[in-house]
């Protein structure tokens, strides 16, 4: 049992051990962001906050916005009151008076007019205080973003180059280990053909003949027939179980098939006992 | 870990998975089998148990086992070497059995039901794999317990084989005693294996050539007993007879067309040579089928019915050729292998023909194949005559000269085995295997 085991767990490890260096392997790759360090690439490291520094350096920082210029009020004062005789007339005073009155009342009336005047005027230069600075704004924000539009571009262009180099040396790898996987995937077959070449094919070809001898072909078993049979053997050659696969013959010549199986029981032995296998695939196809 | 991965990459190492699984799989022994041998199956055929005389003397497992290993497909275990006898299924030892070199077993018994009737139960075991393959019974009248047995080979026979058994058919022949001029001509129908043989007719003029009808009711055959050859259709089970041609000449070789309505015969006119002719049975209509000064007869239909095999010396010597039942059709040679080839035969599938072919200086059965047109001769005798195929096209039977003596022999399709009927002191010539019953 042992001795059957040892090659069996060997053959399972060096395949666990040969997937989970490839999967291992693979991953690595495929984790992002690609480790630059880790891969040949003829490429310069390039940080963000270099990047921004190179691009301060070539680029003068964008303009504030100039403070909005205050206009002097062009508020008028009102004319100083006119003096007047004391006797001349009290009533020309008092129509002075009214008169003045009067005017004062117009020119105060004048000046709100002209202090509402002043007021729209100043307002109205506000207002285009205020649009050219947001004028002025939007330039600076356009700019800016023109900035840094290029610089992402720049950036991308950067990145997309290391990308692409970092891909295809990821596609390198990958092609280095797909041959990897191949080359050992040869290697067994090799092992394989040197073990068929040997004590395996003989012990196989016994059990083949064994079995043929064994087999009592019905009528209905002509060339073309082909059923597959899962034989279980234990060691000394017992057959134990028998699984009908595939098969495009009848009932009698199924039949004949289990029953060759275990006609032929006890299978022989291999001549090394380590070539022991306890799984047979038997194919059926008769060639005449 | 591998829920960190992307998707993709959950995929890839999926794949992986599945790359490197064939080659684990590679630790199972791969065997290919290419060829077989045609050795007879092994089987035990245990005597069947039988309750206050309810087989009626016949020894059921006896008459199995001759009718199988007649077929020279099975070797039954000598009694002598049986540690016990069980009569059913679960009493059957079956590592007993397997060790002693039988593939199969069969059990069974013989039971009276009252009022004459008897039940004849076995079971067929699979002495390999444990298994039960069958557990038929049959019933009948204590006269009927020896085609019980036959019933029983047939269901062996076709369970182990796949091929339908013909144990249980029957056959006819002719069986001639004494020597000229005081003859004894006997149309004698039995069981396939030659026993509970039974004459239907008598003569002390030659009787010819039987055939059986398509439903196994019938046989046609030619008897000079009005001193000229005449064609008569008689029911087997009642002795009812008819005559359906006795013209003037030749009236021979009668052979059924698979729908039972006509008859392939061949006649011939005082004055003209013998030709092949159809004769309709319902309306007594007769339609020529062949032309032509050379001598057609031995009529006989293709499977399908479509075309008709006979014998002609058209080309100089005895051969075979396939002519078709429409008007006009023009007649094929079909044997070549040698100069003498007649009696053809078509077998039950329609895929060969059985003739007697000349061999040297002997004339034996050949089979030729009709796909590829290979033959292949199957007896050894020095004078084989009149083949005839199984309804189950495995064997054909026909007769030899054994001891100064006409006898009936049986040989495999195959080639493979051959044996004789036993013989009594008459001759026994011209056999014909009957159909399938219905």
């Amino acid at each position: 049992m042992g001795e059957r085991w040892a090659p069996i767990g060997l053959s399972v490890l060096l395949h666990g051990a040969l997937v989970g260096v490839l999967v291992y392997g693979y991953f690595q790759f495929r984790r992002p962001p690609p480790p630059l360090h880790a891969l040949a690439i003829d490429a310069t490291v390039v940080s963000q906050s270099a990047l921004d520094a190179a691009h301060r350096a070539t680029n003068p920082p964008p303009p504030q916005p100039a403070p909005p210029a205050v206009a002097p009020p062009a508020v008028e004062q009102p004319p100083p009151p006119v003096p007047t005789t004391h006797q001349a007339a009290a009533q020309a005073e008092a129509a002075q008076a009214e008169k003045a009155a009067k005017a004062a009342a117009a020119a105060q009336a004048e000046a709100v007019q002209e202090q509402a005047a002043a007021k729209r005027v100043a307002e109205r230069q506000r207002a285009a205080d205020e649009a050219a600075r947001e004028a002025a704004q939007e330039k600076a924000a356009q700019a800016k973003a023109k900035a840094a539009q290029e610089l992402a571009a720049r950036k991308a262009a950067v990145l997309a180059q290391v990308q692409a180099k970092a891909a295809a040396a990821a596609k390198a790898q990958a092609a280095a280990s797909q041959a990897d996987l191949q080359r050992s995937i040869n290697a067994e077959e090799r092992l394989d053909a040197a073990r068929a070449n040997g004590a395996m094919s003989t012990w196989a070809a016994q059990i083949q003949a064994r079995i043929q001898r064994a087999w009592i072909r019905p009528p209905s078993a002509h060339a073309g027939l082909e059923c597959t049979l899962d034989v279980t053997q234990v060691p000394g050659g017992d057959v134990v179980n028998v699984k009908l696969g595939s098969c495009n013959g009848d009932d009698a010549v199924k039949q004949s098939i289990v029953d060759a199986a275990y006609r032929a029981s006890p299978l022989p032995a291999p001549s090394d006992p380590s070539l022991f296998e306890r799984n047979l695939e038997v194919t059926f196809r008769p060639t005449d | 870990m591998i829920k960190e991965l992307p998707l993709r990459a959950r995929w890839y190492a999926v794949l992986l998975c599945f790359a490197v699984l064939p080659g684990l799989a590679s630790a199972q022994l791969k065997i290919e089998i290419t060829s077989g041998v045609t050795d007879p199956v092994p089987v035990a055929i245990v005597p069947f148990a039988s309750t206050g005389g309810a087989d009626n003397g016949v020894d059921v497992a006896e008459v199995i086992q001759s009718d199988l290993e007649g077929s020279g497909r099975f070797k039954a275990m000598a009694r002598s070497a049986m540690t016990s006898t069980p009569s059913r299924a679960q009493d059957v030892q079956m590592a007993t059995w397997k060790a002693a070199g039988n593939d199969y077993v069969v059990v069974g018994r013989v039971t009276a039901l009252g009022g004459g009737q008897v039940a004849v139960d076995f079971e067929l075991l699979n002495a390999l794999t444990g298994q039960q393959l069958a557990n038929p019974r049959f019933t009948g009248t204590a006269a009927a317990v020896r085609d019980a047995a036959h019933r029983c080979s047939d269901v062996i026979y076709e369970k182990i084989l796949g091929i339908r058994g013909a144990f249980a058919t029957r056959i006819a022949y002719v069986s001639v005693e004494g020597s000229p001029p005081a003859q004894r001509y006997q149309l004698v129908v039995a069981d396939a294996d030659g026993a509970n043989a039974r004459v239907i007719l008598e003569s002390h003029l030659p009787i010819m050539s039987p055939a059986w009808s398509p439903d196994g009711q019938w046989l046609a055959y030619v008897s000079f007993e009005n001193k000229r050859s005449s064609i008569y259709v008689q029911q087997v089970s009642t002795g009812t007879r008819r005559l359906v041609s006795g013209r003037a000449g030749i009236n021979g070789a009668p052979a059924w067309s698979p729908d039972g309505h006509k008859l392939l015969v061949t006649l011939g006119g005082s004055a003209g040579t013998p030709n092949l002719y159809v004769l309709d049975l319902g309306t007594q209509q007769l339609t020529r089928l062949t032309e032509g000064p050379s001598i057609d007869t031995e009529g006989v239909y293709a499977a399908d019915g479509q075309s008709v095999y006979f014998t002609s010396d058209r080309s100089g010597g005895p051969q075979i050729y396939r002519i078709g039942l429409e008007p006009g059709a023009k007649p094929r040679r079909v044997s070549f292998e040698s100069a003498y080839n007649a009696r053809p035969r078509v077998s039950p599938d329609g895929t060969k023909l059985a003739m007697v072919t000349q061999d040297g200086a002997n004339y034996r059965i050949a089979v030729q194949d009709l796909a590829s047109g290979t033959e292949r001769i199957l007896s050894h005798g020095r004078l084989d005559a009149s083949p005839s195929f199984a309804p189950n096209g495995a064997m054909i039977i026909f007769s030899g000269i054994e001891g100064g003596h006409s006898i009936l022999q049986r040989v495999s399709v195959d080639g493979q085995t051959s044996q004789r009927l036993r013989a009594d002191s008459a001759d026994v010539r011209e056999p014909v295997w009957a159909p399938f019953a219905h």
